[in-house]
C-alpha cells in the first residue's frame, strides 16, 4: 500500500475503446520516480494505445490516470497533451524540418526566459553528445543524431515523465544496439522516469528496470528482464519472450515431471499428480551429447558465428532447438544425441 | 561503357538540338519585347511615364495586395480543414473547392456585375423589400478595384488551397502532436508548425495566383482599373505604338522575375526538407456540433461564391434570357475548339520532344533548355502577344519585300495576320502546362524499364511501343486536354493576335459583356465553364487516386 502511495504514475482500471473496438481492458499499472519501464508486445497488443491515452492523445472509456499526484484522465475529467507535463519521442522522430537543432530543443521551452532557454538548450545538446550541431537542420544530421535531439527536445522542459514510443525501431540495428543502452544510461542520470514502447526484446532487456509483456490490451507480465526470461507469468509471455518450443509432459509427483527428453525436478509444483502440462524448452536448456540415449532428427541448421541453431525433431514429432559450439557442423537430417540441462522448469497447464 | 548510356536513341544529338530550339521559340518573346523596349525610343513613352504608370505600378500593386491576402485567407484555412479535419460534408467539399478552377476571372466578374449592378438582382430586391428608391442607398460598386480583388480572390484561391492541401496531407499529423506534448494547445501548434512547415507550399501556389493576376486583362478592362495589362492593350492597340506598349511590357515582365525570385528564394532549403512517412494511424481531428458546422461554413462560401452563384446565373440567362442564334454559336464553338485542339497538339509534341530530349541526353544545356522552356507560363499573355506579333512581323515584312524583288504580288501577312502567330503564342504560353504533365508521366516510367528491355534483347522502337506508349497514354491525353482548356479560356493573346473577322468562345463573350449584353454573352462563357470544369475533375481523380495509395 505504501508503495502505492509513492508512485509516480498510477493507471487503475484503464479501458480504451478504438471505434467500436476494445484497445485496454481494465488496465493496472504503477511505476516508481526514476524508473524505466518498457511496455513489451507485438503490434496491436494496445501497447501504444496506453502510451497515447498516458500523453492524452487518447481518450479514455473508463479508469484513471494520475501523475504525480494530479488526475489526468478519468472521472470527467480529461487533461489535454500541453497541460500533462509529459515528455514524448515519437516513433518517426518527427523533428520540425523546417527549424534547426537549437530552435527544435528550445520548442517546449516558450514560456522559459531567454537566458534560461539558452542555458537549458546548451546543456542538453552537451548531454546529449551534440555541442557545436546547434546551428545545424535536421536533414544534416544522421539518424542516431536526429534520435538524440529529439530526446532533448522531449526532455527540454523538464517534465514528470518521458515517454518513448518506438523511437529506435527505424534505425539500423548496429546503431540501435548502441543507442539503446546510452539512452538508457542518460536517463539514469538524469533521474528520468520513462517509458519504452517496443515489440523488440532485445531493446526492452537493455533499457528497462522493468518489464511489462502485453497481449491483446492487458498487461500479462510486469516484472524485470531475468523474472520475464526465466519466470514467465504465462504460456504467451514465455512465447513471446525469446526463442522456445512447447513439448508435452506429465506431473510424477510434486517435484517432478516427466517428458520425452526425460524427468525433470525442480523444487515445488503447482499441479497435481499426473496432470498434463507443457513443459517450455529454451535452446539453452538443451546440450548436445553424442553419448546421450536421447536421438534428435535434425530438421533445419543455422550458422550464427559463434554457434550453430539445430532445429531438431524427436520421437514424437515434437521439435526443439539447440544450440552448439560452431564447430559442431552436423548436416541437415543426420541424427544427434541431445539431453537435457534445465535450470528452472517451465510448465504450463495443457 | 554502363548500361545507361549504352542506351539512347541514335538520333539524340539532334533532340538536343530540337530541346535548344523550343526553348529559344520561348525566349524569344522577351528577347523581342526587351528588343524593342530598349532601342526604339519614342516620346509617347515618356508622356505614359509621367502620366499614366505611376497609376498602373500602384493598381498592380494593390492588387496583387489584396488578391494575396485574400487568397490566402480563403485558401489556407480550407486546405487545412480538408486535409487534416472530419466534419459536415468534408469529402464532397473537398473536391468542390476545386471547382471555381473552371470560371475564368473575367466571366465572374461580368456575372457578378450582372447580379449586383443597379438592375441586378440584388439591388431590385433590395429597393423592393425597403421601397428606397435610386441614390437613397449605398451599395458596393463591383466595378472598381476592391470588386476586381474579390473576383479574382474567388477563382484563384484554388491555386493556395491545392498546394497547401498537398503539405498538408504530407505533413505528418505527429507534428502537431509534438507541439502539443511541448505545451502548445491546438491553435498554438497550428500556426507555430503546421502553417511554417507548409509555407513553402502555400508560397508557391500564392505565386501562381499572383501571377494570374498580373496577366489578368479581361477583369480589370471591363472593371476599369488601370493596370499594365490594359496599358499594354491600350497602347499597342489604341495608340498603335508597339514600342511603348513593349516597354509597358518590359516592366511588367520585371514584376514577373521578382515574383519568380521571390518565390525561388523562399523555397531555397524545401528541396532539403525531412519528409515524415504519413503514419498509418494518423486520425483525422473530428469536429464536433458547431465547430463542425463552422468548417462547413468556412469551406463552403468559397464554393458558393466562386462557383455556385455565377455560374446559376450563366445557366439562367442562357436557358431563360440569352436569344441565342445557334449557327452563329456553333460557328464560334468551332473555332475554339479546332484553335484549342490545335494549340493542344502542337504544345503535348514539343513537350514530348523535351521531356525525351532531357531523359535520353541528360546535358546540364538540355536541363537548362527545358527549365527555360517551362517559364513560358509565367509571361502575361499580353507580353506573349506582343514578343510574337514583334518578329513574326518582321519576319512577314521581309517575306514581303522578297516577293516585291522578284517581282511577285505581296502575299500579306502571312504568319502575323494567321493563325500562327496565335498557335505561336499558345504555345509559348501553355508549354509549362503540357512539360508538366508528361515530365510526370514520364518520370514513373523508371529508366531501369527500359533497361530491363533491352536487356531482354529490345530495341529503342520496341521499348517505346510496348513500354512507354501505354504507360505514358494517360498522362499525354490529360496534358493535352488541360493545354485544350487553357487555351479555349485564354483571352488577351486572342484578343490581340486573332486574324481580322476571327472570332473564338472567349472573345465574344468579352465583346458582348464589353458591350453591356451580359446575357447574350451568357451561352459562349457558360460553354467555356462546362468544358473548363473537365480537368478539374480529372484532377479531382488523380488526387483521391493519390491520397488511396497514400
Amino acid at each position: 500500500m505504501t508503495e502505492q502511495q509513492t508512485a509516480l504514475l498510477e493507471v487503475t482500471n484503464l479501458t480504451v475503446d478504438y471505434d467500436s473496438t476494445r484497445a485496454l481492458t481494465s488496465l493496472d499499472l504503477s511505476l516508481q520516480q526514476g524508473q524505466l519501464l518498457c511496455l513489451l508486445g507485438p503490434s496491436g497488443c494496445g501497447k501504444s494505445t496506453l502510451l497515447r491515452a498516458i500523453a492524452g492523445f487518447q481518450d479514455v472509456a473508463a479508469g484513471r490516470i494520475v501523475l504525480a499526484g494530479q488526475l489526468l484522465s478519468g472521472a470527467g475529467i480529461n487533461l489535454a497533451p500541453e497541460h500533462r507535463q509529459i515528455g514524448m519521442v515519437f516513433q518517426d522522430i518527427a523533428l520540425f524540418p523546417h527549424l534547426t537543432v537549437r530552435a527544435n530543443i528550445a520548442f517546449g521551452l516558450h514560456q522559459w526566459s531567454a537566458d534560461d532557454a539558452q542555458r537549458r538548450v546548451e546543456y542538453l545538446l552537451s548531454m546529449v553528445g551534440l555541442a557545436g550541431f546547434g546551428e545545424r537542420y535536421p536533414h544534416e544530421l544522421s539518424g542516431g543524431q536526429q534520435q538524440r535531439v529529439a530526446l532533448a527536445r522531449a526532455i527540454a522542459p523538464k517534465c514528470n515523465l518521458l515517454l518513448l514510443d518506438e523511437p529506435f525501431s527505424g534505425l539500423d540495428a548496429a546503431l540501435r544496439e548502441a543507442l539503446v543502452p546510452e539512452v538508457a544510461a542518460l536517463l539514469k542520470r538524469e533521474g528520468i522516469t520513462a517509458i519504452l514502447v517496443s515489440h523488440d526484446q532485445k531493446e526492452a532487456f537493455a533499457f528497462a528496470d522493468q518489464i511489462a509483456v502485453m497481449h491483446h490490451g492487458e498487461i500479462e507480465q510486469l516484472s524485470s528482464a531475468y523474472e520475464i526470461y526465466h519466470k514467465p507469468a504465462s504460456r504467451f509471455v514465455a512465447d513471446f519472450v525469446g526463442e522456445g518450443d512447447f513439448i508435452a509432459g506429465q506431473v510424477v509427483d510434486s517435484h517432478q515431471i516427466t517428458c520425452i527428453l526425460g524427468n525433470i525436478s525442480n523444487g515445488k509444483l503447482d499441479f497435481e499428480t499426473g496432470c498434463k502440462v507443457d513443459v517450455f524448452v529454451r535452446p539453452d536448456d538443451i546440450l548436445h551429447d553424442d553419448g546421450s540415449p536421447i536421438k534428435g532428427h535434425i530438421v533445419s541448421k543455422r550458422f550464427r558465428g559463434t554457434h550453430f541453431l539445430y532445429r531438431i525433431e524427436l520421437a514424437s514429432g515434437e521439435q526443439v532447438a539447440c544450440f552448439t559450439d560452431s564447430h559442431h557442423d552436423h548436416d541437415i537430417g543426420e541424427d544427434i544425441g541431445i539431453k537435457l540441462n534445465m535450470e528452472h522448469l517451465l510448465a504450463f497447464r495443457s | 561503357m554502363s548500361v545507361s548510356q549504352s542506351f539512347k536513341f541514335r538520333y539524340v544529338p539532334s533532340l538536343k538540338w530540337v530541346a535548344l530550339i523550343v526553348a529559344a521559340l520561348v525566349l524569344l518573346p522577351i528577347v523581342a519585347v526587351l528588343q524593342q523596349a530598349a532601342f526604339v525610343g519614342n516620346d509617347l513613352w515618356l508622356h505614359i511615364w509621367q502620366t499614366v504608370l505611376p497609376d498602373y505600378v500602384s493598381n498592380s500593386l494593390l492588387l496583387m495586395l489584396g488578391v494575396g491576402a485574400g487568397v490566402l485567407m480563403m485558401g489556407v484555412p480550407a486546405a487545412w480543414l480538408a486535409a487534416m479535419c472530419q466534419f459536415p460534408g468534408r469529402r464532397w467539399l473537398d473536391w468542390a473547392l476545386l471547382l471555381p478552377l473552371a470560371m475564368p476571372a473575367y466571366i465572374i466578374a461580368y456575372t457578378y456585375t450582372g447580379i449586383l449592378d443597379y438592375a441586378g438582382p440584388v439591388q431590385s430586391g433590395l429597393r423592393h423589400l425597403t421601397g428606397w428608391g435610386y441614390g437613397d442607398y449605398w451599395f458596393w460598386q463591383v466595378r472598381s478595384l476592391s470588386g476586381a480583388m474579390a473576383m479574382m480572390v474567388l477563382v484563384l484561391y484554388p491555386y493556395v488551397y491545392l498546394t497547401a492541401r498537398a503539405t498538408f496531407l504530407e505533413q505528418s499529423s505527429v507534428s502537431m502532436d509534438v507541439a502539443r506534448s511541448l505545451g502548445y494547445s491546438r491553435w498554438q501548434a497550428w500556426f507555430k508548425v503546421a502553417v511554417p512547415m507548409a509555407r513553402p507550399a502555400i508560397i508557391a501556389g500564392l505565386t501562381l495566383a499572383l501571377m494570374e493576376t498580373l496577366a489578368d486583362y479581361g477583369t480589370v478592362q471591363y472593371f476599369g482599373v488601370a493596370t499594365f495589362t490594359t496599358g499594354i492593350f491600350r497602347t499597342f492597340y489604341g495608340f498603335g505604338d508597339t514600342a511603348g506598349a513593349a516597354q509597358l511590357a518590359a516592366v511588367l515582365l520585371l514584376f514577373v522575375v521578382t515574383l519568380i525570385v521571390v518565390e525561388r528564394w523562399s523555397r531555397r532549403r524545401q528541396a532539403y526538407h525531412v519528409k515524415a512517412q504519413p503514419r498509418a494511424t494518423a486520425t483525422a481531428i473530428v469536429l464536433l456540433g458547431w465547430r463542425g458546422w463552422l468548417a462547413c461554413c468556412v469551406c463552403l462560401i468559397p464554393v458558393v461564391f466562386g462557383f455556385i452563384i455565377p455560374a446559376g446565373q450563366l445557366l439562367w440567362w442562357t436557358l431563360f434570357e440569352a436569344h441565342v442564334q445557334w449557327s452563329s454559336f456553333w460557328q464560334l464553338a468551332w473555332n475554339s475548339f479546332y484553335l484549342s485542339a490545335l494549340a493542344a497538339v502542337l504544345a503535348v509534341c514539343l513537350a514530348l520532344l523535351l521531356a525525351y530530349a532531357q531523359r535520353f541526353y541528360p546535358r546540364q544545356s538540355v536541363r537548362h533548355a527545358v527549365t527555360l522552356a517551362g517559364m513560358g507560363y509565367a509571361l502575361p499573355g499580353t507580353i506573349i502577344a506582343i514578343g510574337v506579333m514583334l518578329p513574326l512581323a518582321w519576319l512577314d515584312h521581309r517575306i514581303n519585300d522578297a516577293f516585291t524583288w522578284l517581282g511577285w504580288s505581296s502575299p500579306g501577312l502571312l504568319l502575323s495576320g494567321t493563325l500562327v502567330v496565335l498557335l505561336m503564342a499558345y504555345c509559348v504560353r501553355f508549354l509549362a502546362v503540357a512539360l508538366g504533365g508528361i515530365q510526370s508521366g514520364l518520370g514513373q516510367v523508371s529508366p531501369s524499364l527500359d533497361e530491363s528491355a533491352k536487356g531482354m534483347g529490345r530495341n529503342a522502337w520496341d521499348v517505346l511501343r510496348l513500354i512507354h506508349i501505354p504507360l505514358m497514354r494517360s498522362s499525354v491525353l490529360t496534358a493535352l486536354l488541360v493545354v485544350f482548356v487553357d487555351v479555349l479560356k485564354e483571352l488577351p493573346a486572342t484578343l490581340m493576335l486573332r486574324p481580322f473577322d476571327f472570332n473564338t468562345l472567349a472573345v465574344r463573350a468579352y465583346e458582348l459583356a464589353a458591350d453591356e449584353q451580359l446575357v447574350e454573352a451568357a451561352p459562349a462563357s457558360l460553354m467555356i465553364v462546362l468544358v473548363g470544369l473537365i480537368p478539374v475533375l480529372i484532377l479531382n481523380r488523380a488526387i483521391n487516386r493519390r491520397r488511396q495509395r497514400g
